[in-house]
């Protein structure tokens, strides 16, 4: 059962306030019959002691004229009783002289009477004594009797028996037990109303704290649902300082965090999108066969650097009037991801075109600049290799677009030549600046030697203590490697660098491409 | 492997930026140079003048940074560098840099030339 915060509060209060009542109450009604019987006996035992008081004055009176008595002159007692009888609480005196009432004398017939003591009365003893007896129901009474001495001659002359109500002591209590009752109710009544008011308030009370202390929370609530529905920007307000502001801070916070990871999120995705989408024409437009030619193998590798970068390397085949070339290109593009590949994909095909017009590489890459320079967006830029290889002659025409150096392993010299012609990146200058930096180089490959161009993946390689991979160790690979069949060398090659990096990421394309001519081949 | 690019007004020249990058400007490091650079451009500082005494390798991708700077601030501003060490000069003589970009061998050099 769902229950509101402000009837959870306000009915926890409102059982307090509830319990403290009964307690009170119980405390009260406890207090007052303590009360009750307190003042009851005390009202009893004043009333009690005024009686037998009376009782006490009565016997003196009777002992001051118990010579009289003595005497049997009963009258001038007679009239003091007669007196007293008048008084409506004094139930009976008797005045008992030989077991014969003498005293209150009799009208009528005989003057004396037999006693008859009322029941419960004892007779007279040697001293005053007070019994409590009850002869009619509802008739309570105090019997004080005892002995009449005269005290000249010290002989016991009449025996007196006083009968007086208690009525009115009895009235009197009840009448006390009654305040007290009246009092104790009126104090249950104003302690009972006093809580209603308290219960009344307390619950308006909590009502209001509840409220006062919900509504941040209520906008805690409602921020969290809009945050919910996908709106990171919504910011929760609440000024309050204590736990709830705390709270509302934490809150957005944790919306600002949610919102930047979401932001990052977003941006990754849409970065490894793009690296596919590279990787894809990547892959698409790389070589899937290398060139089948008799007396010559290939050898070509690629790998991708987590950020695809442009490397690429293609072969291209013309066949003219029974004369072979092959077209060889190993290039860099400037720039990652899409608009990277992009450029490699318009330089391919640009290439391409070109290299099928013309069998100069000079001309080949300066028409390449030509075109691809005025669309490229500045900054932009390809360093390329580009060679033709004669198949019959092994003469290999080439020229560098701001590309490293070319090695060529001489077999019959076991050396290695770095050849560098002069040049610009595709796309850096304009038509008339790259022509004329343009240069062209002319190498024969003999049998066994093996033709070898990289990209500077190859050379920046660096290892997890700062150093590069370099032309040095590169130019010693080759030569060691260089009796290999072309693909086993690139890969061999690749194998040297990733020793050396040992582990630390690929942070560059790393590309490689060897034509070899076979060392058996005799028809050069 | 630290790389740490500074900038600040150049002395003679308060409207000229010297940014002065510290390490070796590759694959790894150039998306962040090339933040770096793009941000200064941003705020409105385009004559860069690119300081590389204290770069001791740079790569066709570092290289690649400075010409796309190069061509974002070319309507309105420049970017030029100086201070090259022979193994950085090396890099960009070898793309064929020098011809569309002004280097120059010290900043005395670079003051005379862009006063």
């Amino acid at each position: 059962m769902r229950l509101p915060l402000r009837t959870k509060f306000s009915s926890l209060v409102l059982v307090i306030i509830l319990i403290m009542m009964s307690a009170i109450w119980i405390l009260t009604i406890n207090q007052q019959s303590e009360m009750e019987q307190a003042i009851g006996e005390q009202q009893r035992l004043t009333m009690q002691n005024e009686l037998m008081k009376r009782a006490g004055n009565i016997f003196s009176f009777l002992a001051a004229n118990s010579e009289a008595l003595a005497i049997g002159d009963y009258l001038t007692v007679d009239a003091f009783v007669r007196d007293i009888l008048t008084s409506k609480d004094i139930s009976f005196v008797q005045i008992v002289k030989d077991g014969r009432v003498v005293v209150p004398i009799r009208v009528t017939g005989d003057e004396t009477s037999a006693l008859k003591l009322p029941m419960g009365v004892l007779p007279a003893g040697e001293s005053v004594r007070f019994d409590l007896v009850e002869i009619d129901p509802g008739e309570p009474l105090l019997v004080a009797s005892g002995p009449i001495i005269d005290k000249s001659i010290n002989v016991r002359v009449a025996d007196v028996y006083v009968g007086i109500s208690r009525k009115p002591v009895q009235e009197a209590i009840l009448s006390a037990y009654g305040q007290i009752k009246f009092f104790g109710r009126t104090a249950r009544a104003n302690i009972t109303y006093a809580t209603g008011v308290f219960a009344v308030l307390g619950v308006i009370a909590s009502i209001l704290l509840v409220t006062y202390v919900v509504r941040p929370i209520k906008v805690l609530a409602e921020g969290a649902k809009i945050i919910g529905r996908g709106n990171l920007d919504h910011q929760v307000l609440v000024r309050t300082n204590d736990e709830v502001g705390d709270l509302a801070q934490t809150f957005n916070r944790m919306t600002q965090n949610l919102k930047d990871d979401r932001a990052q999120l977003v941006e990754k995705e849409k970065l490894d999108q793009e690296l596919k989408i590279a990787t894809q024409i990547q892959q698409t437009l790389l070589p899937k066969l290398l060139p089948q030619v008799p007396g010559y193998q290939f050898g070509a590798i690629y790998t991708a650097a987590r950020e695809v970068g442009g490397d690429y390397y293609d072969f291209l085949q013309f066949n003219a009037n029974g004369h072979t070339r092959i077209g060889i290109v190993v290039a860099d593009v400037s720039g990652k991801g899409v608009p990277g590949a992009f450029l490699m994909a318009v330089t391919r095909s640009i290439l391409r075109a070109n290299a099928s017009r013309t069998n100069d590489p000079e001309n080949v890459l300066k028409s390449t600049n030509a075109i691809l320079q005025p669309d490229i967006k500045k900054g932009m830029f390809v360093s390329m290799f580009y060679g033709l290889l004669d198949i019959e002659s092994g003469q290999l025409e080439f020229g560098s677009a701001g590309h490293l150096p070319t090695l060529v392993y001489k077999s019959s010299s076991n050396e290695i030549q770095s050849i560098r012609c002069k040049g610009m990146a595709l796309g850096l200058g304009n038509m008339r600046i790259f022509d004329q930096l343009l240069e062209t180089r002319r190498v024969v490959l003999d049998p066994g030697d093996v033709l070898f161009q990289f990209t500077d993946g190859v050379t920046d390689a660096v290892n997890a203590a700062g150093e590069r991979f370099g032309t040095r160790r590169l130019i010693d690979a080759v030569r060691q490697h260089s009796g290999l069949q072309p693909q086993k060398f690139v890969d061999r090659i690749l194998e040297q660098v990733i020793t050396f990096t040992s582990g630390s990421p690929q942070f560059d394309d790393i590309t490689m491409v060897a034509v070899k001519r076979s060392p058996r081949e005799s028809g050069g | 492997m630290d790389f740490k690019v500074k900038a600040a007004p150049a002395e003679w020249d308060p409207s000229i930026t010297t940014v002065s990058p510290q390490g070796s400007i590759d694959a790894l490091t150039a998306s962040y140079f090339e933040k770096e650079l793009l941000a200064l451009a941003a705020k409105g500082r385009r004559k860069i003048l690119v300081d590389c005494a204290q770069v001791d390798f740079i790569s066709s991708a570092g290289i690649g940074v400075l010409m796309v700077v190069f061509g974002e601030v070319e309507k309105d501003g420049f970017l030029k560098v100086m201070n090259l060490s022979d193994e950085v000069h090396e890099s960009f003589d070898l793309l064929g840099v020098p011809e569309v970009m002004a280097i120059y061998k010290n900043e005395k050099e670079a003051r005379k030339a862009l006063a």
